[in-house]
């Protein structure tokens, strides 16, 4: 019963960032700025560093919405939302994630269509 | 410059037939079961590829186990799909001779579940017209449309919606309504661009005020070919037993006993023929007739007496009875017997 309550949680917290990050993308003044964006062709280990990438780059962003902006990054950093992206701790101890700026650099718009996925990935995952 | 511009056209047009002859590899998710890659969607090849395809992780390119056939060409290729698998890259190849074509291809959206199943309808109490379905997943990631319409007209389709139920409210009276329902995968899970096929229908008659599908037709005819046969087998019963009671007189009616030809009529009849000897059989038996006389009263006196009226009836019983003791004797007929029998 607990994992069930935990995964209801969980999938309640990722549809909220979701519809947050959509709200956002509303928002952004998409004008050709370019911004380090993980891919999600990585190791399953890697998500979680992955994550925090996006988490750094958010701010980035040039938002009209300011409240919205920072609403976002307080859910990336959620103890929530980062157990459903980690993965067992041992094998991520051997994997070795490659850093922020080794990402490809693309427009705003694709960022956020890439940290869309992200979140939809683990969501997927969970239900 | 003319020698510029020359090899610039024939560089534009060598292009232009690359592009002509090279496949394009489409891929689509089944029902996020397995994956269909198919190179025919031009033009059928009259070349035999051989396909090769990995998801990112795998740095070797694995070559297709399941090919899909049409006319003895191998048209498509049939890959395994794991779950979220379509959040990554597949890369693609295909390979002939010495050419080679690689494509990547993001297939997020790229997901075509099948039907929803088991449709039902039932009315409640206030009134409501309650339709019920299960998708072919089980997963919070599916939203489903209802269409119906209400005696053929137009469809009218229900906004898409996570449960897998719809409700009509207050449904009219004398009508018949027909639902079918199609799924996909949902916006905040990352929406498939395609929908499902639409459902099998289902069809409510308020009229008969039950669940009637177009399949297995209205649940009266899953009753006739039953009634049908109990009432055959009832009637076999009877028969039976009609037979059995009248065994005898059906016996002998369709079975007669037929006499026995193959023994020589020479034979002494005695023999074969059941007979007690008491019946004292004769083979030279010359029937006697057995005089017989009537008498009938003549009143002499005017008055007649029922009581003292005597009719008798006299025979030469003697005559009659005695040839069986003198079994070689013979009686000739006389012409007094004759006479006095005969009338």
């Amino acid at each position: 019963m607990d994992k069930y309550i935990d995964k209801v949680e969980k999938s309640m917290k990722l549809t909220e960032v979701i519809k947050e990050l959509r709200e956002l993308n509303k928002s952004v003044e998409h004008n050709g700025m370019m911004l380090n964006t993980p891919t999600l062709d990585i190791e399953e280990c890697c998500f979680l560093s992955a994550l925090e990438c996006f988490q750094t780059m958010v701010p980035q962003l040039k938002a009209r919405q300011k409240k919205i902006q920072q609403k976002v990054v307080r859910n990336l950093k959620s103890k929530l939302l980062r157990s459903v992206v980690s993965c067992n701790r041992e094998e991520g101890k051997n994997k070795a994630c490659q850093g922020c700026d080794s990402y490809p650099l693309k427009d705003s718009r694709e960022f956020v269509k890439q940290l869309e996925s992200l979140l939809q990935k683990a969501l997927n995952r969970l239900v | 410059m003319k020698m510029v511009g020359s090899w610039f056209f024939l560089l534009i047009s060598l292009q232009g037939y690359e592009a002509l002859s090279t496949p394009n590899v489409n891929c689509l998710i089944i029902n996020l079961d397995y994956v269909n890659c198919i190179w025919s969607e031009q033009r059928i090849p009259e070349v035999n590829f051989t396909f090769f395809s990995n998801r990112f992780i795998k740095g070797n390119m694995e070559e297709c186990t399941t090919y899909l056939q049409e006319k003895s060409y191998a048209v498509g290729c049939r890959l395994s799909y794991n779950k979220s698998d379509r959040f990554s890259t597949l890369t693609t190849k295909l390979v002939h001779q010495s050419n080679s074509y690689v494509q990547n291809h993001n297939l997020k959206s790229m997901v075509k579940l099948y039907p929803p199943v088991n449709l039902s309808v039932e009315m409640n109490k206030d009134p409501e017209l309650n339709l019920y379905w299960n998708n072919s997943r089980n997963t919070l990631c599916i939203e489903s449309e209802v269409r119906y319409r209400i005696n053929n007209n137009k469809w009218q389709t229900s906004t898409p919606s996570k449960e897998q139920k719809y409700a009509v409210a207050f449904p009219l009276k004398s009508s018949r309504y027909e639902f079918q329902v199609r799924a996909r995968v949902n916006s905040i899970c990352g929406e498939s661009k395609f929908w499902s096929e639409w459902s099998q229908p289902i069809q409510w008659d308020s009229m008969k005020g039950n669940n009637i599908t177009d399949i297995s037709g209205s649940s009266m005819s899953v009753w006739k070919p039953v009634l049908s046969l109990v009432g055959t087998m009832t009637l076999f019963i009877l028969s039976c037993m009609l037979v059995y009671r009248e065994r005898e007189r059906l016996r002998f009616i369709l079975i007669p006993i037929v006499p026995n030809p193959g023994k020589n009529l020479d034979d002494n009849v005695e023999a074969w023929l059941p007979i007690s000897k008491e019946m004292c059989f004769q083979p030279n038996f010359t029937e006697l007739a057995c005089p017989v006389r009537e008498y009938s009263l003549v009143p002499q006196t005017g008055s007649v007496s029922e009581s003292e009226s005597n009719l008798s009836i006299l025979t030469d019983q003697s005559d009659c009875l005695s040839f069986c003791s003198s079994s070689a004797s013979t009686f000739p007929v006389t012409s007094e017997n004759e006479q006095a029998g005969i009338e």
